[in-house]
C-alpha cells in the first residue's frame, strides 16, 4: 500500500483523534494531518460543561495539546475550515484558499446544533452550546445575568443547567423541553420525575410538555413566550434541541448521505478511500439495512479506530452499537442503555426503587434489552455487556428482581465462568 | 509483567482482601506500615475508606465456588480507557489501566462500559474507583493478604498454563467477539 500524499482527517474530536493516534500505533511514516475548524487541540467536549460550571479552565480540558501533536508527526491545521472535497483529485479544499491531498480521507467532522426557528432567535444572548467557545462565551454572560432560560432538555440541556446551578449566582434557571418528561431519550416517565425532583432542589426550574414559541427583547433577549401564553423572563439562553452530523461541505461530492454520512461496518463511504466516523456518521448494519447514527464518545472512539484499522490494511468489522449515555447530575450518577422506554410488547420490565434510586432493566426472554440507572449504577457494566453482545443468561429476570447485577453472579448463572483461573471465561 | 490472577475455588468469601485494599487505599495508611498497623485511624476516616476489590457471589449449581474476588482486570484492550471523555484512565506501557483522579469528573462513561463492573462510583469520592494494582507497593494488598491463595499475584507467563492459556483466549472471545464474531471492543 503506497501512501504519497498521507492521511487527511477532518475534525479534531474523538473520532478523528481515535484514528490519529492509531494510525500511529501502527505506523510512524505515513503523513497524516488533522483540520480542526476550533482554534483548540484536541479538547474534551463533554467536559465544557466543567469550564462552564466554573470548575475547570479552558486549558484544563485538552486531553492532548500541540505538544503532542507535535511529538506524533501529526501536522494540526487549526482554525481553517474544510469547503469542499474534490473527490476525483483526493484534494480536500481549505477556508483559507489552499487544498491539500490525500491518499486516504477520513470525515469525524462531528455534528453542529439542531437549530431552532424562532421569531427573535437571532437576538444577543441566545447561545448554541456545542464547542469550548461557546462555553466560554456563555461563561462571560452569565456574569451580570439573573436568569437562564434552557431550551431542550436532552443531555446538554440538563448538563447546562447542572453547571451553571453548580456556579451559583443566578435567580432563575429554567429547562424547557417540549416532550412530556426530561431526557426523552434516556429515561422514563417515572425516573424523569424524580431526576425533575433532584434538580428542582437544587434550584433549576423544570417545565417539560410545551415549546418556546419566541423570544422578545430590546436587541438584547429580554423574556421568552411559550406555546401555553407564558412569558418567561430570561436575559441569557442557550439552545440544546440535539444535534445533527456536520454535513455543510459534503454536498456535491457525491458521498451517499441519509441523516448522516453512510458507511459500512469498515467505516467506507460510498467513495473509495473516503471514510466517515462519529457523529457524522450514519452506520448501516448489514443484517438489518438500517442506518444508526449514535453521536457518543465510546462509539466515535471505536468508529475512528475502526476506520485507521482498516486504512492501515488491519480491518477489524464495526458491528454496531445500542443507544447509550452516562452523566452524573447533581452527584448522582445516571446510566441508560437500550430499550429503556416505551417497553417493547414482548419485553418484561422489572424497576428497583429505593430512597431516590431508580434502576431498571427491561428484558427478552432471557437477554438484557436495555437498562436504567439513576442513583445506584452498580452492575450497569455487566448488563451493558450483556446487552451489547446480545448475550442471554438463564432466569436472569429473576437474578435482577434480587438485584443480583455482578459479573460473578450473571456470568456463573450464564455457565460462562470457568474453573481454575476466574475471571477468564468458557465461551 | 505480573498480573492478579483469581482462583474462585479457593475463595471462602472471607473479605479479608477487601479490608487489605480499603487501608492500603487510605489516607491515614502510613507508606509501607503493616496493614493492620492503622486500622482504627482508617475505620474513622470521612469519607470511609473503600475497597477497589469485592467478593461477590456465584451462582451455578456445578461450580466449585460460592464466591470470588473481583477488581479490575486491567485489560489488553481495556473499554474504560477508550470510553474515557477526560483522558483520565490511560493504559499504561507497564499493563496498569490507571484513572489520574485529578482529571476524572466522575461522568461514569467507564462505569457503563466496564464488563466486570470493576470501577466504581462514589459519590462521596467525586470521581471514579478503581483498582491500582497497589501503586508503589511490592505487592498488590488483596494478594498479600488473602489467606488462602485465592487471589495470586505472578507473572502472567509463568502463571497462564497451556490449558489456562486456552481459557484466556476464549476469554477475549467472549469479552470482545460476539457469538458469531461481533465486535465489542471499544479500544
Amino acid at each position: 500500500m503506497g501512501f504519497t500524499d498521507g492521511i487527511v482527517i477532518v475534525g479534531c474530536g474523538v473520532a478523528g483523534v481515535a484514528a490519529a493516534e492509531t494510525i500511529r500505533l501502527y505506523d510512524e511514516e505515513i503523513p497524516v494531518t488533522v483540520v480542526t475548524k476550533e482554534p483548540y487541540p484536541f479538547y474534551s467536549r463533554a467536559e465544557i460543561t466543567e469550564v462552564l460550571a466554573g470548575l475547570k479552565k479552558p486549558e484544563d480540558i485538552i486531553i492532548y495539546g500541540d505538544d503532542w501533536f507535535r511529538e506524533s508527526n501529526i501536522t494540526l491545521l487549526k482554525g481553517v475550515e474544510v469547503t469542499g472535497i474534490l473527490t476525483s483529485r483526493r484534494k480536500v479544499v481549505l477556508s483559507d484558499g489552499s487544498a491539500i491531498k490525500y491518499d486516504y480521507l477520513i470525515i469525524a467532522s462531528g455534528s453542529r446544533p439542531t437549530p431552532l426557528r424562532i421569531p427573535g432567535i437571532d437576538m444577543e444572548g441566545i447561545h448554541h452550546f456545542q464547542t469550548l467557545d461557546d462555553a466560554v462565551a456563555v461563561s462571560k454572560e452569565l456574569e451580570g445575568s439573573s436568569s437562564i432560560l434552557i431550551v431542550g432538555g436532552g443531555p446538554i440541556g440538563v448538563k447546562v443547567a447542572e453547571a451553571v446551578a453548580r456556579r451559583g449566582g443566578l435567580k432563575r434557571i429554567t429547562i424547557v423541553e417540549k416532550l412530556s418528561f426530561l431526557l426523552p431519550r434516556f429515561l422514563d416517565p417515572e425516573c424523569a420525575g424524580i431526576v425533575k425532583a433532584d434538580m428542582e432542589r437544587f434550584g433549576v426550574k423544570v417545565e417539560t410538555g410545551v415549546s418556546v414559541r419566541e423570544f422578545r427583547g430590546d436587541g438584547r433577549v429580554r423574556e421568552a413566550l411559550l406555546e401555553d401564553g407564558r412569558t418567561l423572563e430570561c436575559d441569557l439562553a442557550v439552545i440544546a434541541i440535539g444535534v445533527r452530523p456536520n454535513l455543510s461541505f459534503i454536498r456535491g461530492t457525491g458521498i451517499m448521505v441519509n441523516r448522516g454520512i453512510l458507511v459500512d461496518e469498515y467505516m467506507r463511504t460510498s467513495i473509495p478511500g473516503i471514510y466517515a466516523a462519529g457523529d457524522v456518521a450514519e452506520f448501516v448494519d448489514p443484517s438489518t439495512g438500517k442506518g444508526v447514527v449514535n453521536p457518543v464518545w465510546p462509539v466515535a472512539y471505536i468508529q475512528g479506530v475502526t476506520a485507521a484499522l482498516h486504512i492501515l490494511g488491519r480491518a477489524k468489522r464495526y458491528t454496531g452499537s445500542i443507544p447509550m449515555n452516562a452523566m452524573s447530575l447533581f452527584d448522582k450518577p445516571l446510566i441508560s442503555f437500550g430499550k429503556i422506554y416505551p417497553v417493547p410488547e414482548d419485553c418484561e420490565e422489572v424497576v428497583l426503587r429505593d430512597r431516590g434510586t431508580y434502576r431498571k432493566f427491561v428484558v427478552r426472554g432471557d437477554s438484557v434489552e436495555g437498562a436504567l440507572f439513576y442513583g445506584d449504577a452498580k452492575g450497569a457494566g455487566t448488563l451493558f455487556t450483556l446487552a451489547l453482545n446480545k448475550l442471554s443468561v438463564p432466569n436472569i429476570l429473576e437474578a435482577l428482581r434480587m438485584d443480583m447485577l455482578s459479573y460473578s453472579y450473571l456470568l456463573g448463572a450464564a455457565g460462562l465462568l470457568d474453573g481454575g483461573v476466574a475471571g477468564l471465561v468458557r465461551v | 509483567m505480573k498480573r492478579i490472577f483469581i482462583d474462585p475455588a479457593r475463595c471462602l468469601g472471607c473479605k479479608t482482601c477487601e479490608i487489605a485494599c480499603s487501608i492500603i487505599h487510605s489516607r491515614s495508611r502510613r507508606p509501607g506500615a503493616p496493614i493492620l498497623a492503622d486500622l482504627y485511624k482508617v475505620v474513622l476516616e470521612s469519607p470511609p475508606p473503600t475497597p477497589r476489590v469485592h467478593v461477590q457471589l456465584i451462582t451455578n449449581s456445578y461450580y466449585p465456588a460460592l464466591t470470588m474476588p473481583m477488581q479490575c482486570r486491567h485489560c489488553e484492550r481495556p473499554p474504560c480507557v477508550s470510553a474515557c471523555i477526560t483522558g483520565a484512565l490511560r493504559k499504561g506501557s507497564d499493563g496498569r489501566v490507571t484513572l489520574m483522579e485529578e482529571r476524572c469528573i466522575g461522568c461514569w462513561m467507564c462505569v457503563m462500559v466496564c464488563p466486570y463492573g470493576a470501577i466504581e462510583v462514589k459519590p462521596e469520592y467525586k470521581t471514579a474507583v478503581k483498582c491500582d494494582m497497589c501503586e508503589g507497593e511490592p505487592m498488590p494488598a488483596c494478594a498479600a493478604s488473602c489467606p488462602t491463595n485465592a487471589i495470586i499475584y505472578s507473572d502472567a507467563k509463568e502463571f497462564i498454563s497451556a490449558k489456562q492459556r486456552r481459557i484466556s483466549e476464549a476469554l477475549r472471545e467472549l469479552v470482545y467477539v460476539k457469538p458469531g464474531g461481533r465486535l465489542i471492543d471499544l479500544s
